[in-house]
Order: structure tokens, then C-alpha cells, then sequence
């Protein structure tokens, strides 16, 4: 009687594993888009508007109408650099400033991964990386993400 | 207990690790340049982004309407056809497009556009091409020779002006009935000379009245808007072409334009 329980018990515990490897498979799947997320949106507090060469491309968009919001200091994760952080009339955006335009070349790659599931930009302009990423669907036609890499650029 | 679970671990990680599985927890991003399209299923219109950017969704056609320029996808269609309303430039037949120098890289890159009626594109031909190129009639007509790229993937490539046949936008109008010697589209017997003339009939839009407004008295209002008869005139040959709808009369800036050297036209 008791050993015709076993091959049950054994599946019940075999059920149990498999729930608990797919919760963990799905948790760890969430946490990474969590991060990707986050990636921007995510910034420290402190540190104002100022440091870096942040300020030049914050005023440029703020000169071509686009609503900006206060940069701060931001986790570079894994794009490096001296990161600052903020929104552009709705789109997330992330500046980041390398020791040299090679250094920020190659960082660009990894800019693109944060942007991650939504539309968005990374572009590098001498030794500056930015990220723009429309996280909340806020520029379905790409006109403020155009604006954004227009005035960045210069060109 | 063994033999039962090895055989549960198993699924479980061929479930958690299946194409589908991944799918569903990440779309893939795509690269585009340029603007483009965006597929109905995404909310269509326009991209309006010039730079290189990412997406996660594919294009539409992709086949016939995209090249590939250093990993990204850059869009060699009409945007007009599909709501573009920036700066244009009209052109007549097929023609080469120096994407580098419309995108503002400086990675040489000539793809070919494949529409052989009158189109938009947001570009005009670049200085180092210009000699290859004729304004006249309002658009630009290619008279330099087909490359053998050109002509090899022109079976596969032609295909793109099925897509613009039943698309109804307004089009450049021709107002030359002869095109400039040595045009492409003569040597490639790009469009038969056949002639189509298609009449509309008018139409009546009775529009709902709108509420009544009590102040003091009683107001009533109704609109009736009468559309007037207008016939297009499709010309398949190398004359006049008169788009769908009103016609459209390209203005040009006289060489005043921003430079190709600046890359972009907005």
C-alpha cells in the first residue's frame, strides 16, 4: 500500500520542482526587464544640471521648444562614462561623457542594448554618448527623438 | 524517483528556454536610418527619425523597400504614399540613391530606387551625381547608365511599384510631355504608352445636423457638402502625368536648398 504511494509522491515532488524552476526562470526574466528598463529612467538623486558638457546639448533642446526636464547624475551601468540623466518633452534620456570620442564610440553598442524593448537612439558626438529611449510611447511619430538627435548633433 | 524527475527537469528547461518562451519576454530590436514607415499593426504614418535609431518592430516589405546600410535599414520608398508632409523633391523612373550622403555617414553606399512613376523622395540627387540627373518637367529624370546592379535586381526590386498602384496620394505632376534625351526609363521601356482616363462622379455628404441649442430661442444648422466631378488623367508614357486628387505643383528653392553636405532635409 505504502510503496503504491511513492511513484505519486514522486511526481507531486517532481510538479513542485517544475513550478519552482519556471517562477524562478519568469523572476529572473522580469528583474532583466526590469533593469533594461530602468536603465535611464533610473537616475540618482543630487547633482545638478552642470557638470560635464551636459548643460550645452540640455540647452540646444531647450532652444529648439522641446521641454526638458533637471539633469542629474545618473548610474552609467554598463555604458561607462560620467553619466546625467533627465527627460526631453517625454522621452528618457541619458548623457554620458567619455574620456575621448573613441571611448564614446564604443560604448555606443551598449547604449543601444539600454534602450532595450522601446524605440530610441544612441548617437555620439566627439567624446558625449546619448541615449534617448521612448520608454511611455510619448513620441509615437519619432518628431521629438529627431529633434533630440538634431540639436545634439549640430547636423 | 529518479526516472520520474530527470525527465520533469528536462521540460521544464526546454519550456523555459523554447524560441517562444524568449519571444514572448523580448522583442527583438530592429535598426533603421532614415525615416520610414511604420507598419499599420505598430499605428502607422511616419517615422520622422533621420538618425540611426532602433525599433522593435520589422518593416513592412522589407524586401522591396529596404537596403541595408552598415546594419541598419534604410527606407528607398515614396514617404509621400504614406504621409509624409516635410520637404520633398519629385522624380520620374527608376534612379540610384547615394544613401550615405541622405543619411550624412560617410560610408559610400549607392542603392537603387526601383518606382518607375512620378515619386517623392525627401532628397534631391547629390552634387556628385547631379550631372547624371535632369530637372525638367518639375521632377528629376536619371539619363546615366544603368550599373549591372542595377539592372540585375531590377526582376525582384521592380516589384516595389505594385505597392503604390492602389495607394491613392497625391504625386508630382510631369509638365513636360517629352522626357530629357537619354532617360532611363526609355532604354528600360519603363512604362507602356497607354493611356488611362479614370472620371469620378460626384458625391453628396449630408452631414448629421448638429444638437439643438436652447438660449433664449432655438438654433438648427445643417451642412451639405457637394465634392465636384473631377477627371485624373493617367498617362502611362513618358507625358503627362496627372496625380490623383488636386494637383500638385512642386516648388523649387533655386539651388538655395541646405547642401548635400549637411546630409539631412527636413
Amino acid at each position: 500500500m505504502i510503496a503504491g504511494w511513492k511513484p505519486i509522491a514522486a511526481a507531486a515532488g517532481g510538479l513542485v520542482l517544475l513550478v519552482g524552476l519556471i517562477a524562478a526562470v519568469a523572476g529572473r526574466s522580469g528583474a532583466d526587464s526590469a533593469a533594461t528598463g530602468d536603465k535611464v529612467s533610473g537616475s540618482a538623486p543630487s547633482v545638478t544640471e552642470g557638470s560635464g558638457e551636459a548643460p550645452e546639448a540640455v540647452g540646444a533642446w531647450r532652444t529648439a521648444g522641446l521641454t526638458v526636464s533637471a539633469f542629474t547624475s545618473s548610474d552609467a551601468g554598463k555604458v561607462g562614462g560620467k553619466c546625467e540623466a533627465g527627460t526631453v518633452s517625454g522621452v528618457d534620456v541619458k548623457l554620458c561623457t567619455f574620456d575621448s570620442p573613441d571611448a564614446a564610440k564604443a560604448a555606443q553598442a551598449a547604449g543601444r542594448d539600454a534602450i532595450g524593448e522601446h524605440t530610441g537612439l544612441a548617437l555620439t558626438k566627439g567624446a558625449q554618448l546619448l541615449i534617448a529611449i521612448d520608454a511611455r510611447n510619448a513620441d509615437p511619430t519619432g518628431r521629438t527623438l529627431n529633434q533630440l538627435a538634431k540639436s545634439f548633433t549640430g547636423k | 524517483m529518479k526516472r520520474i524527475l530527470l525527465p520533469l527537469v528536462l521540460i521544464a528547461m526546454a519550456i523555459a528556454t523554447s524560441p517562444a518562451s524568449a519571444s514572448r519576454d523580448h522583442r527583438q530590436q530592429v535598426r533603421y536610418v532614415g525615416i520610414h514607415p511604420i507598419p499599420k499593426a505598430e499605428g502607422g504614418g511616419i517615422c520622422h527619425i533621420e538618425y540611426p535609431h532602433v525599433h522593435v518592430y520589422a518593416p513592412a516589405d522589407q524586401k522591396v523597400h529596404y537596403r541595408d546600410h552598415d546594419g541598419d535599414l534604410y527606407f528607398v520608398g515614396d514617404p509621400v504614399a504614406y504621409g509624409w508632409d516635410g520637404p520633398k523633391h519629385g522624380y520620374r523612373g527608376p534612379h540610384p540613391v547615394r544613401v550615405d550622403v541622405v543619411v550624412g555617414d560617410d560610408h559610400e553606399d549607392t542603392e537603387y530606387c526601383y518606382i518607375e512613376g512620378p515619386h517623392y523622395h525627401v532628397y534631391e540627387p547629390p552634387p556628385v551625381m547631379a550631372a547624371d540627373f535632369r530637372l525638367e518637367g518639375g521632377v528629376y529624370w536619371y539619363v546615366g547608365e544603368p550599373t549591372p546592379a542595377f539592372i540585375e535586381a531590377r526582376p525582384v526590386m521592380a516589384k516595389v511599384n505594385a505597392y503604390y498602384t492602389p495607394i491613392r496620394y497625391e504625386r508630382p505632376v510631369v509638365t513636360i510631355e517629352t522626357p530629357p534625351p537619354g532617360w532611363i526609363g526609355i532604354s528600360l521601356e519603363v512604362v507602356p504608352p497607354v493611356a488611362a482616363v479614370e472620371v469620378r462622379t460626384p458625391t453628396v455628404v449630408v452631414r448629421p445636423p448638429p444638437p439643438v441649442v436652447v438660449q433664449g430661442g432655438i438654433g438648427f444648422e445643417a451642412h451639405v457638402g457637394i465634392a465636384l466631378p473631377s477627371v485624373d488623367v493617367h498617362v502611362g508614357g513618358p507625358a503627362v502625368i496627372v496625380g490623383g486628387g488636386s494637383r500638385t505643383v512642386i516648388r523649387h528653392d533655386n539651388g538655395r536648398h541646405r547642401g548635400w553636405h549637411k546630409g539631412r532635409h527636413r
